[in-house]
């Protein structure tokens, strides 16, 4: 009887230890479930539905006929589109270089600056980061408007010659890089202020200490610690500024002529404009995988973060 | 402190999520509630809720709106237990949007299609024949009545499947003042060369420091109309810019070449025309005249009401004519005629009472409310003729003058074949030989093997 009792205990303990261990297993994963649930529906199936659809000759969401790689290879094999990739590169990129730049200047002067100058200055790098795209590339086009432009207003009140920052092909496209640089600025300056709020001061003392300069302070202590939000500002900001149509389609429609014509607003044409959902979709996957590769640049940063955390 | 800044920072955070999230604008009626207390009376209720689509506002203070509201007030007093719920929608898109949501399976029940999507969307077979609806049901007057060629476009042999609301052409919008002021004439203006000289004339600062152009086009192709010379000039001397087959009727012709080098001309070498339109929209030309920085615009009889509403100037001096001459002795050059295309989903629940909605649309009750509340040109030929004192009144002169125009020299689109983008094609042709350094030649092949690519071969 006593066997019995103690085999019935312990099998009761073995149970109860069996589901407090199934417990522990499932747990993280049904606390992960309404996020992976909302990853699920919001992002993978509308992914593997526009790679569906890039298979198809597909207007107007009409599935008409399977062309397999075909959307892809007239894609790739259009000049139009190559040169918009190109253009794309070239504006991401140096409004990248700028943005960096200035973000870690402007950083540098909130962290060194008093309080109250800090804080104002803060905000003003921040604004544009927080207006809406949309909203920012309007009003910059009013400014830069050649009839009723603001700027060109001034420019001929002090007698200079107006000059046509969204009409002239040469000079558009910088402007489309201004824009873009001045919204992601703010965005940049509060990583590498966290950074350098984060350098114990105690590194900087002891450079100081030695001798160092301002200079030296800066290339041999502050910019190898701020290292790693650098590199994430520049991923996050080249990912923003390769996908970016609002600042784009707002400020120029990809003109004049196809001076400004970048990637996003090639896929947006496609789509909203010839409804032609194939060719777009290919581009749309296209645009994907590169920004998938800067995505395995961030993790693979965010994660040496966390191994020398 | 900080506390009660935190606080108070999250309270108006929270008061801007609540007021920023607005409702989706749908309006309904004010008579919804009187319908819901009517047919709870006791009467025979259907509990039919129709969708309506259209670039109308209904809260706005657009005549037409308020005109469209009016009818759907007395439309659904007549028929209670329908509701009919209207939906704004941004009108350079709508039109594709209905043709992609039938291919979805969800579309409203009457919806507004433009003249350069009607092929397209006979062809993807989202509007319900008329003559399913009420069209069998008319007398040989009425149909002779509503008949005309922006009635026929939708008619592709055997059925009709749209009414044309909102009809109009191109022309020019012109400031009657400014010619006043300096000694010009309308009659004067017979040929583009002639316009070229008046455009002159009218480029000038004027006393406050505005830059005023004598001629205005957008050719941004982000929303696109079919302005400029180059559209006339193919239509003119080509016969259409379409063959029948819906190719570009040469584009890259002799008469093409010139057009577009006229157009180009406008901007480099007469100079009445800032360098700046080739990046301005069609919106943008509207709201500029308005501000009176264009002295002539090429324009659609269909804004004359709204432009007249925001002028700042006297808005009795908004004129409109017809297109000048391409060759002496010709006619006027031929603009595209248009209209919105109203019709019936042919996948609605309730095909019998939307039906019944359209039809009450272009009732010669309605119609006159078109005409003399919204100022709009008449759908059938009985209103021209039962409100001509009203329309002959030098507030409504260029009603007249679109109705000429539409007439002998305004060209309709058949629906028998898709033009969808022809507008963007054009306007690209622009673009490529003005600001990519194209030669005009090379420009308008290049437009239309764009259209032939996206619209002939697929």
């Amino acid at each position: 009887m006593k066997d019995i009792m103690a085999g019935r205990v312990k099998n009761t303990s073995v149970s109860r230890k069996r589901l407090r261990r199934l417990s522990k297993n499932i747990t993280p994963y049904l606390l992960m479930s309404p996020t992976i649930i909302l990853i699920f529906i919001f992002l993978l199936i509308p992914l593997g539905f526009a790679v569906y659809c890039s298979l198809y000759r597909c207007d107007y969401m009409q599935f008409t006929k399977f062309v397999g790689l075909n959307n892809y290879t007239d894609v790739l094999g259009d000049p139009e589109i190559l040169m918009s990739f190109a253009r794309t590169f070239f504006v991401s990129g140096i409004s990248l270089v700028i943005a960096l730049i200035a973000g870690v200047i402007v950083a540098l002067w909130i962290h060194t600056a008093s309080k109250r100058f800090a804080y104002a200055l803060q905000i003003i790098t921040l604004i544009p980061w927080v207006t809406s795209m949309v909203v920012a590339a309007m009003l910059w086009k009013w400014i830069l408007q050649d009839e009723i432009g603001l700027l060109n207003y001034f420019l001929a009140e002090i007698g200079l010659p107006k000059v046509g920052f969204l009409t002239n092909k040469n000079i558009a496209i910088y402007t489309l890089i201004f824009v873009m640089t001045w919204r992601v600025i703010g965005y940049v300056m509060v990583q590498i202020l966290a950074g350098l709020k984060a350098i114990p001061y105690e590194y900087e003392e002891a450079a100081l200490i030695d001798g160092a300069s301002g200079w030296d302070l800066f290339w041999r202590v502050r910019l190898p610690l701020v290292k790693t939000p650098l590199a994430i500002s520049a991923t996050i900001v080249g990912l923003s500024n390769i996908n970016n149509l609002n600042v784009p389609l707002t400020l120029l429609a990809g003109g004049p002529g196809t001076s400004t014509m970048v990637t996003a607003i090639k896929v947006y044409r496609m789509s909203f404009t010839s409804y032609h959902f194939g060719e777009a979709s290919a581009l749309s996957i296209i645009m994907c995988l590169i920004n998938f590769i800067l995505v395995i640049f961030y993790v693979k940063e965010v994660k040496y973060e966390f191994k020398n955390a | 402190m900080k506390k009660t800044m935190s606080l108070v920072l999250a309270l108006v955070l929270v008061l801007c999520v609540i007021t920023g999230c607005t409702p989706v604008t749908t309006q309904q009626t004010p008579s919804n509630q009187q319908q819901t207390q009517s047919s709870n009376e006791g009467k025979s209720v259907e509990n039919v809720k129709l969708r309506m689509w259209t670039f109308l506002d209904l809260s706005s203070e657009n005549a037409r709106a308020k005109v469209l509201g009016k009818l759907i007030d007395s439309f659904e007093a007549e028929n209670p237990g329908v509701e009919i719920i209207v939906e704004t929608q941004e009108w350079s898109t709508m039109s594709a949007k209905v043709i992609a949501g039938h291919t979805a399976g969800s579309c409203p029940d009457i919806f507004m299609i433009n003249m350069a999507n009607l092929g397209e969307a006979i062809a993807s077979g989202c509007m319900e024949p008329l003559e399913n609806l009420f069209y069998n049901n008319w007398t040989d007057k009425q149909k002779a009545d509503i008949d005309s060629e922006l009635f026929r476009a939708g008619f592709d042999g055997k059925y009709h499947y749209e009414v044309p609301l909102f009809s109009g052409t191109f022309g020019i919008m012109y400031r009657a003042d400014l010619f006043e002021e300096h000694g010009i004439k309308v009659e004067d203006i017979k040929t583009w060369d002639d316009l070229v000289e008046v455009a002159k004339k009218l480029t000038y600062v004027n006393k406050d420091g505005l830059q005023v152009w004598g001629y205005g086009v957008g050719y941004s192709t982000d929303v696109t109309d079919p302005h400029g010379v180059l559209p006339t000039v193919l239509f003119s001397q080509e016969g259409s810019i379409f063959t029948k087959d819906g190719r570009p009727n040469n584009w890259a012709g002799e008469q093409g070449q010139k057009g577009l080098q006229f157009q180009i001309d406008l901007i480099d070498k007469h100079k009445v025309m800032p360098p700046s339109c080739v990046a301005l929209t069609s919106e943008e030309v509207y709201n500029m005249f308005e501000a009176g920085q264009f002295a002539m615009i090429s324009g659609g009889s269909i804004r004359m009401p709204t432009v007249k509403s925001l002028t700042a100037f006297d808005p009795d001096y908004v004129e409109f004519m017809a297109y000048p001459e391409w060759n002496a002795g010709q006619g006027s050059s031929i603009a595209n005629a248009y209209a919105w295309n109203t019709a019936v989903w042919s996948g609605s629940k309730h095909k019998d009472i939307a039906g019944k909605f359209l039809e009450y649309l272009v009732s010669p009750a309605a119609d006159k409310m078109w005409v003399t509340e919204a100022n709009q040109i008449p759908i059938l030929a009985s209103t021209l003729e039962a409100n001509k004192d009203f329309i002959n009144t030098p507030d409504n002169r260029w009603m007249i003058t679109a109705q000429n125009i539409m007439k002998s020299s305004a060209l309709v689109f058949s629906g028998q074949y898709s033009i969808t983008g022809f507008a963007l094609d054009l306007q690209n042709a622009m673009i490529y030989a003005y600001s990519d350094g194209m030669s005009v030649k090379d420009a308008l092949e290049k437009a239309a093997q764009d259209f032939i690519n996206r619209n002939v071969d697929r």
